[in-house]
């Protein structure tokens, strides 16, 4: 693999890698549930530490509903005051907009949610077998797209001052089209979906089970699922309300410099 | 809708918009389902193309009704002009607007065709009023939320940007996961092999749209049963049946062999009802449309559901109680399917609803 700089997607303080850990930086924070955002005295005494250490911080943002986009807000501005010059990584649109527009202490990031990649991990199979037949467009770059590889798409980024980009180890191969951003890769986990209907784990498999939004359980902190579905040998990993697969980076494609590591779907 | 044989009856059963998607055969052998212009990767959730599509907006445009078209799919680079030429000869049949979500798509239409109503997706993701605002900004004139908000979050994003209008999903089709944030291909199970899927296709290239009596039936147990059992093999993957390990943090299995499905069963997610909940929604100031989801499905289904919609909000104007006005839900909700109306077809279900 070529020399990538190495980032730790961390859940606490206790993760916090040391100097001959091979990680510059780490990530904190919560890319798909904003029920996972820390406290402000946790993320104060997170954001201290790694730069006690000399490690770089980049804050990890979920989408956000309106109750939850102040407080992000708030630690993204604490961010700017205690460690200028750091990341912040948004997964909703509206928050990078506002991020980018209003902290200018910060490097807004554009999130995995953003990055516009078609993930499923069955589409090898689907390419091969819905466009294998004459007659039909080359679309197997279209399956490694990333959204800024869209004109019209980078100049929104580009013209809001984002020119990072956080994508994944999809099966398919990845496309990238735009030399003006720099690329993060995470691995090992692919994230395919996400939602808000997340039920106590006793709940998973509780017969009359009614999906909704519920209050939060924090069983995702110490509990997760493998989960594979009947007549399929794919495996996903159902960790709090994010569904994953696991695809570690073996080779990089070319214009990903950074690399993330997770230890749990994250 | 997906014909032009519908506009009269939906119009008579209280519809004051219509939507709609096109899947051209020279478009869809091109891309095949996987690539489909919009959300719908099946053609009898569509019409086939531009002269079917003038017809609908003329038949509703005499009924005073409004068409909107859904190109709401996020597209790639390599899709994104056939798009365009796509949508520029849809613009020349007339629609009342276009539903889209993908960014470059929304500032293309808003800087060479500003006059065109833009109604954002929910595959937008607006989850927050910043995220609407930045919407509206790009030109939007409504905002479709995701259904996975709460009512009282809705209340809260749609308060705060007064000047677009919002809305919300009210009937059937209830995702698990919010398009903007789920990546299972929904195509998939149509081009893989297997007995089901060969047989769904097969039925699909005969039936065309009348395939809609499989795949849009409604309140029929026969056939939600077997489709069941279809999707939960073969289907799409929120809707399949999954053998779990619960781990714990450090990956060592806790618990093995656990039966798992996202829904309890298909229809959960199929039949889904918000009636009871445009007691609220109704209030909303800014919620100017309430959408019923099904483009495939029977007509009969869809009347029935705009039907209910309608006699809904007739009654909030007698000004009805809470508790008057569920009961009436409950009631008519039975009317028309007496086998799904309980709190696992809630399309805004409340922590306990369950347990009651």
């Amino acid at each position: 693999m070529i020399d990538l700089d190495r980032k730790l997607f961390i859940e606490n303080i206790g993760e916090l890698p040391g100097g001959d850990s091979g990680f510059t930086g780490v990530y904190a924070g919560s890319a798909f549930c904003q029920e996972a955002l820390p406290s402000r005295g946790a993320f104060e005494q997170l954001v201290k530490e790694a730069a006690s250490r000399g490690l770089s911080f980049t804050f990890v943002t979920p989408y956000l509903t309106d109750t939850y986009f102040d407080h992000a807000f708030a630690l993204a501005e604490l961010l700017a005051t205690i460690s200028k010059g750091a990341e912040v990584t948004a997964n909703d649109l509206g928050f990078l907009v506002r991020v980018a527009g209003e902290i200018p202490d910060l490097v807004p990031v554009a999130g995995r949610a953003l990055a516009g990649q078609r993930t499923d991990p069955q589409i090898p199979a689907i390419l091969e077998a819905a466009f294998s037949s004459g007659g039909q467009a080359d679309m197997a770059g279209a399956f490694g797209h990333v959204s800024v590889n869209k004109p019209g798409f980078a100049d929104f980024m580009l013209e809001r001052g984002v020119r990072r980009l956080e994508i994944q180890n999809t099966k398919q191969a990845v496309s990238i089209g735009s030399s003006d951003f720099s690329y993060s890769m995470h691995s090992p986990y692919v994230f395919v979906s996400s939602t808000r209907f997340c039920p106590p784990v006793e709940s998973y498999v509780r017969p009359g089970r009614v999906a909704g939004v519920y209050p939060c359980s924090r069983h995702c902190v110490n509990r997760y699922h493998r989960i594979k579905p009947r007549g399929s040998e794919q495996e996903f990993l159902y960790r709090g309300n994010t569904i994953y697969y696991e695809n570690p980076v073996v080779e990089p494609p070319e214009g990903v410099d950074r690399l993330v590591v997770h230890r749990l779907p994250s | 809708m997906n014909d032009v044989s519908e506009v009269g009856p939906l119009h008579e059963a209280g519809a004051t918009e219509l939507y709609c998607g096109l899947m051209r055969p020279e478009v869809q052998k091109k891309y095949t389902n996987v690539f489909s212009l919009n959300s719908r990767h099946v053609g009898e959730a569509n019409l086939a193309g531009f002269e079917p599509l003038r017809k609908v907006i003329g038949a509703a445009h005499d009924r005073g009704m409004k068409v909107f078209v859904t190109y709401n799919a996020i597209y790639p680079a390599e899709q994104f002009d056939t798009v365009v030429e796509e949508l520029e000869s849809t613009l020349e049949t007339g629609p009342d607007g276009l539903i889209v979500a993908d960014i470059p798509l929304i500032s293309y239409l808003h800087e060479r065709h500003p006059e065109v109503r833009l109604v954002i997706s929910t595959f937008g993701g607006a989850f927050n009023s910043h995220t609407a605002r930045l919407y509206q900004s790009m030109g939007a004139s409504r905002v479709t939320l995701p259904r996975h908000l709460t009512l009282d979050e809705i209340k809260t994003v749609s308060d705060a940007v007064p000047g677009a209008g919002f809305e919300v999903f009210v009937m059937s089709e209830r995702c698990y996961f919010p398009n903007s944030l789920c990546r299972f291909e929904h195509a998939s199970y149509r081009v893989k092999g297997g007995l089901v899927s060969t047989a769904t296709n097969v039925l699909r290239s005969l039936l065309g749209r009348r395939m809609s009596f499989v795949s849009g039936s409604y309140n029929n147990r026969l056939i939600n049963a077997v489709q069941d059992r279809m999707v939960s093999n073969s289907g799409m993957m929120c809707c399949r049946e999954y053998e779990a390990d619960l781990l714990d943090a450090a990956g060592g299995v806790v618990e093995s062999g656990l039966p798992f499905r996202f829904f309890n069963t298909w229809n959960n997610f199929r039949e889904a009802c918000g009636l009871c909940a445009l007691y609220d929604i109704a209030a909303m100031e800014n919620v100017v449309s309430v959408k019923i989801v099904g483009r495939q499905s029977l007509t009969s289904r869809k009347v029935a559901d705009t039907g209910m919609v309608g006699m809904a909000l007739d009654l909030l104007e007698s000004k009805p109680s809470r508790e008057e006005f569920e009961k009436e839900m409950k009631v008519l909700r039975k009317e028309y399917y007496p086998h799904y109306c309980g709190p696992e077809y809630c399309y805004y279900s409340r922590p306990g609803m369950d347990k009651k």
